[in-house]
């Protein structure tokens, strides 16, 4: 990686870098019941959420952290910090060694701006799990495919991007979080930037799907010029408008 | 050790009962000691297509149950030598399945058999997941038109994710494709998808066309595999299928002279 020459010269360095990160939203306060709940939803893609970082969002009563920190440990995943906490959970996650995020949006009001305790409170422990990521791949790889997506068959690539070396064939659905490439036919359902991404696009050499849709912004192929059928194309979204570009 | 082929489709009604039993059939006439298993419990045909109606006593599911033995259970066809008939129990339905009692008898027969073929029903329910859970193989069955591929399509979904195979981690089941009551003519026109269209949604490897033809309706009517109708096209299609099937090279002999025939028809 490029940032390894970097920082065989220096040493140590801090570089900003933009990732997506699963939140795990908690309403719940008793650890036990919690406990079992992650369970049940990890039993769904056991592999999937393995070593996976996560924040806490935690919107009822305040749960022990410490015990949390546990529960998620022996779920196998790895508890970065709190999202949007408020002051006695910023505190508590001061504690527990926890770092202390907030929402892009939100920070601006932010209900305790004036109390400068909390704030340095959450600088400082925010820069603890830095080097942490470091260790591991700062991002998600790019799922490849290689063989045709079948009929009923859905595949989600989460936090990167799609690619697949085959056909999509009618009936089933492609999912990214990040850009979706199709080296065969797309005939199913494609959906890129699945969490909000407006920058995501999609491309493919055969265009002939059932729905196309960036962001959230869809397209039916009924709504779909027929010129473009089956032609290579790029999709993209320009002020909340889809737009389906012929590439020769 | 047996090799288990499921005949399979998604689709009702394209083929699957006589193609199993003319593969079944054609593997037998080739000396290779061959069962052709029905799991279509509740709705059985495959008995009446090998015109063995009239001498079952005990079926699939009395097997599985340990309500009769395989040796009471199969029924020896009286044409063929090597081939063997295991039917469908028409007073059950698709419950009487559980994985451990087909495995148990797929296990049983591996001993003494080359070839199991499994004729599997329509759908995509407990019946045809229990046809294809044990299968080496898979012959998909596909008529020309759109809902049969896409439901083919579904299907090669399942086998590569429902099967023993997919679920152990093993080499995935090989697939092949099968095209029945195909008319190049009707492709001509437009009513029917070409073989191309077919292998591009579906790419797994050809392994037989089928020409739609009068003689496999007699040959159901009368009990008999198509595949033993020398003259017939059909049967003549199922022939090379099986020589496919064993690694030989076979030219698609009735689909090519008829395209050409109807291509020289319509002028081009």
């Amino acid at each position: 990686m490029a940032q390894t020459t970097s920082s065989n010269a220096a040493g140590v360095v801090f570089k900003g870098r933009m990732m997506t990160l699963t939140v795990v939203e908690i309403g719940e306060s008793d650890c036990d019941v919690i406990a079992g709940q992650v369970e049940q939803q990890l039993a769904k893609a056991p592999e999937f959420f393995a070593r996976m970082p996560v924040l806490l969002s935690l919107r009822g009563e305040l749960p022990d952290l410490a015990r949390l920190v546990a529960v998620m440990q022996a779920a196998d995943l790895v508890v970065v910090g709190l999202l949007d906490p408020d002051d006695a959970a910023a505190e508590a996650a001061r504690h527990a060694g926890l770092g202390v995020l907030h929402s892009p949006g939100r920070n601006t009001e932010a209900p305790t701006p004036s109390k400068a305790e909390p704030a340095a409170a959450a600088a400082e422990p925010a820069s603890e799990p830095a080097p942490r990521e470091t260790e591991t791949p700062a991002r998600t790889p790019t799922r490849l495919v290689t063989k045709p997506v079948r009929s009923g068959q859905q595949i989600y690539a989460r936090g990167g991007d799609l690619v697949i070396a085959a056909s999509v064939s009618e009936g089933a659905e492609v999912l990214a979080d990040g850009h979706i490439h199709v080296y065969g036919a797309l005939r199913g359902r494609a959906l890129a930037g699945a969490s909000g991404d407006t920058q995501a696009r999609i491309f493919c050499r055969r265009f002939e799907p059932d729905l196309v849709a960036i962001a959230g912004c869809y397209k039916v192929a009924d709504a779909i010029d027929e010129g473009i059928r089956s032609k290579p194309v790029a999709v993209r979204l320009e002020n909340d408008n889809l737009l389906i570009e012929l590439q020769e | 050790m047996a090799k288990i082929i499921v005949v399979t489709s998604g689709k009702g009604g394209v083929g699957k009962t006589t193609t199993s039993a003319s593969f079944a059939a054609g593997l037998a006439l080739r000396g290779h000691k061959t069962v052709v298993i029905d799991f279509d419990v509740g709705l059985r045909n495959l008995d009446l297509i090998m015109g063995c109606e009239r001498r079952v006593v005990f079926d699939f599911v009395n097997v599985i149950n340990g309500e009769a033995n395989l040796k009471q259970a199969l029924i020896r066809d009286k044409r063929i030598e090597n081939l063997y008939i295991l039917a469908a129990s028409q007073t059950r339905d698709k419950d009487a399945l559980t994985k451990e009692g087909v495995g148990r008898a797929l296990d049983k027969l591996s001993e003494d058999f080359d070839y199991i073929i499994c004729d599997s029903p329509a759908g995509i329910e407990t019946g045809a997941i229990m046809a294809m859970y044990f299968a080496d193989e898979a012959l998909i069955v596909t008529n020309p038109e759109v809902s049969s591929v896409r439901d083919s399509d579904r299907v090669l979904g399942m086998l590569s994710s429902k099967t023993k195979r997919a679920q152990e981690g093993d080499e995935p089941v090989k697939e092949h494709l099968v095209v029945t009551r195909y008319a190049a003519s009707r492709v001509g026109k437009g009513e029917m998808l070409s073989l191309d269209d077919i292998s591009d949604i579906l790419a797994i490897p050809l392994l037989g066309v089928v020409p739609e033809s009068e003689t496999v309706l007699n040959s159901s009517n009368a009990g008999q595999p198509v595949v033993l109708e020398n003259e017939a096209d059909a049967g003549g299609a199922y022939k090379d299928m099986v020589s496919r099937f064993l690694g030989e090279e076979r030219p698609m002999r009735y689909t090519q002279a008829k395209k050409g025939f109807f291509d020289r028809l319509m002028g081009r």
